[in-house]
């Protein structure tokens, strides 16, 4: 008997001896969903009112600095309830120089954002459903002001209500906005979306979109399907008229076999991808060697891969990339390397080396850090990821923030002392304007909008 | 048909195909039994009446691997202790579900939580690495080193040793 088939004789084995055993009563499940309903109700019947009375009563002003420190004294409460007064939300201090917009946290319920872009004074910000919680439908936001965000339009008749599903990019171009994740979506102004099919190739079965860039005229889609080895084989279908799409030559695309894309910045006139590549030939192979890869591109067809093999790269992936003052930043992990928190400097995107790793700090070999997001604030880099640790009898995945100041090396830094930090720094009606947490951040926290202080 | 009706009728259903599903996480029937009831709360207590049985399915079945992988271990002793402490009740006297299939349910007891999740997503529910990917919130690369960590560990434990291994490494869904 195969493993698979192994693993599936016990699962039914599971559901034999729970039938048996007359299953569970759902008396109790039910006094419990209850309970969790009331709760949720109350909580949010409460903060609504605490909302609304903070605004009418004390101003936007007052409203904006909710998040950052309890309510006044004089600030009218909610009617008394039988569960007492409503606790006020315990969060952490915003970075120097930076404040809380006060948006309604509501607005993005329990997702998270991933990717932001401001075209025309307009912020448009994609991101994951939560895992569990309450549907997001589709996970894109748009705003005119930095404090006032509402959700986008979906796709009509396209049902978004999976958990955890992801936008992980939005794209502006020529030709509107593109938003890929669990699928290819275009909108002309961030608020009404459409789902885009491209051709018969890219709709193939298996094929998932990587990447879409833009450069010049020229928009393109990096495509890929899995084989039943196991390989990648990418695809490039660009248009440069937002009409009529082109799949271009395979030789092309064969620069990205099996090869992984997580990221894809633009600075102007040149095009810089970050992922990983696998190194093996089979399906075993694949499943363990890997090294961390970047690309550059000119026109978004013709692409160079300008990382090495060896001590540095190999056992890694790129995760996130930054454009800045020195050049280029990118951060990812060592899954088959150190385990460590990585990152990557390079002051051309075609020369890059693994900077100095911040120690580890876990239990030995059974821990792992994993960096998932980076931004640049001012001069400095601040990256989020996670610091898993299974030793630890709870909270084995706990959020964890780094910075790297100029000249520095890369920390690790307690986000209750540095306050939080924007992440997907953009740009709304000429104010910028950041998120918190960064992508990847472990633990359910409700996305905070950030802005310069006053 | 009221949440609770919605309630009754899908734990009747799809109830003990969540229970084995469960299993498999746990390896231990009332522990995915508390599983499945913990993570039909978290699911309608959100619930929105009129919501399809797979949709529903997919929502337990999430809310149990998020449940499994953040609060089901505060519950548990470490499993680098437990195999020291609870070996021979865990394998010396497997529970009726494992009577003659203590090598596959001893293999999994040495896993970590997210080793046994990558397992139990990957040969059980056939998924592929990217998807497993997004199920648990961690990077492909994290993906494939658990993983391979997994299939390390499993690989003396298992009936005939590489042979074995070479099937859940090369076997199954070619992606």
């Amino acid at each position: 008997m195969t493993f698979d088939a192994e693993l599936h004789d016990l699962a039914g084995r599971a559901v034999d001896a729970h039938v048996r055993s007359d299953g569970f009563a759902t008396a109790a499940v039910k006094g419990r969903v209850r309970r969790a309903r009331r709760v949720r109700t109350t909580a949010a019947a409460a903060g609504t009112l605490a909302v609304v009375a903070l605004v009418s009563t004390l101003g936007v002003a007052a409203a904006q600095d909710w998040w950052e420190r309890p309510a006044p004294a004089d600030t009218p409460t909610p009617a008394p309830t039988e569960i007492g007064p409503t606790p006020v939300p315990e969060v952490e201090p915003v970075l120097a120089g930076w404040q809380d917009a006060g948006v309604d946290p509501d607005v993005f319920g329990d997702a998270t954002v991933t990717s932001a872009v401001s075209v025309d004074g307009r912020a448009v910000v994609v991101g994951c459903a939560a895992a569990t919680g309450t549907p997001v439908g589709f996970p894109a936001w748009v705003a005119d002001d930095p404090t006032t965000w509402r959700r986008a339009d979906p796709p009509p008749t396209i049902a978004f209500d999976q958990l955890g599903e992801c936008l992980r990019d939005v794209v502006a171009t020529p030709y509107g906005l593109f938003a890929h994740g669990f699928g290819l979506y275009h909108s002309a102004d961030g608020e009404a979306w459409e789902q885009v099919s491209l051709d018969s190739t890219l709709a193939a079965p298996g094929t998932f979109v990587m990447a879409v860039f833009a450069v010049g005229d020229r928009v393109t889609v990096l495509g890929a399907r899995a084989t039943d080895e196991g390989a990648v084989v990418p695809t490039l279908v660009s248009t440069t008229d937002g009409v009529t799409w082109t799949e271009a030559s395979p030789d092309l695309a064969a620069v990205f076999d099996d090869a992984s894309v997580v990221d894809v910045v633009s600075t102007g006139d040149r095009l810089l991808a970050v992922g990983n590549r696998n190194l093996g030939t089979t399906e075993a192979e694949r499943g363990t060697a890997i090294t961390a890869s970047a690309w550059v591109s000119t026109d978004g067809l013709t692409w160079a891969l300008v990382t090495p093999e060896g001590p540095g790269f190999d056992g890694c992936d790129m995760g996130e990339v930054a454009v800045t003052a020195a050049g280029y930043a990118a951060i990812g992990s060592c899954p088959f390397g150190s385990m460590l928190m990585t990152a990557w400097s390079s002051p051309d995107g075609t020369t890059w080396s693994q900077d100095a790793q911040p120690a580890a700090e876990g239990e030995g070999s059974l821990a792992s850090q994993e960096t998932t997001a980076v931004t640049l604030v001012g001069e400095d880099l601040y990256a989020t990821g996670q610091d898993y640790d299974p030793s630890r009898l709870e909270d084995q995945s706990q959020g964890a923030l780094w910075r790297k100041l100029p000249g520095g090396q890369w920390e690790r830094v307690d986000v209750t002392e540095t306050g939080v930090v924007p992440f997907l720094i953009t740009e709304v009606d000429g104010t910028a304007v950041g998120f918190w947490p960064g992508a990847g951040w472990p633990i359910s926290t409700p996305v905070r909008v950030l802005v310069p202080a006053e | 048909m009221s949440w609770e009706d919605e309630l009754d009728e899908f734990a009747r259903v799809r109830g003990p195909a969540l229970v084995g599903y469960g299993y498999l996480l746990t390896g231990e029937l009332h522990a995915a039994q508390d599983l499945v009831q913990d993570a039909f709360v978290r699911t309608f207590a959100r619930h929105r009446a009129g919501t399809d049985a797979d949709r529903i399915e997919a929502y337990v079945r999430q809310a149990m691997l998020n449940i499994y992988r953040d609060d089901y271990r505060k519950r548990r002793t470490w499993f680098g202790v437990r195999p020291l402490v609870a070996e021979r009740a865990a394998y010396g006297s497997p529970d009726v579900v494992a009577a003659d299939r203590v090598d596959v349910h001893a293999a999994l007891g040495r896993l970590s939580p997210r080793e046994r999740a990558c397992i139990v997503l990957r040969h059980y529910d056939d998924l592929t690495v990217p998807e497993i990917a997004s199920r648990l919130a961690v990077s492909e690369g994290a993906v494939k080193r658990y993983l391979s960590d997994a299939r390390m560990r499993l690989e003396p434990l298992l009936d005939d040793g590489a042979d074995d291994v070479d099937v859940i490494m090369l076997k199954g869904t070619g992606r």
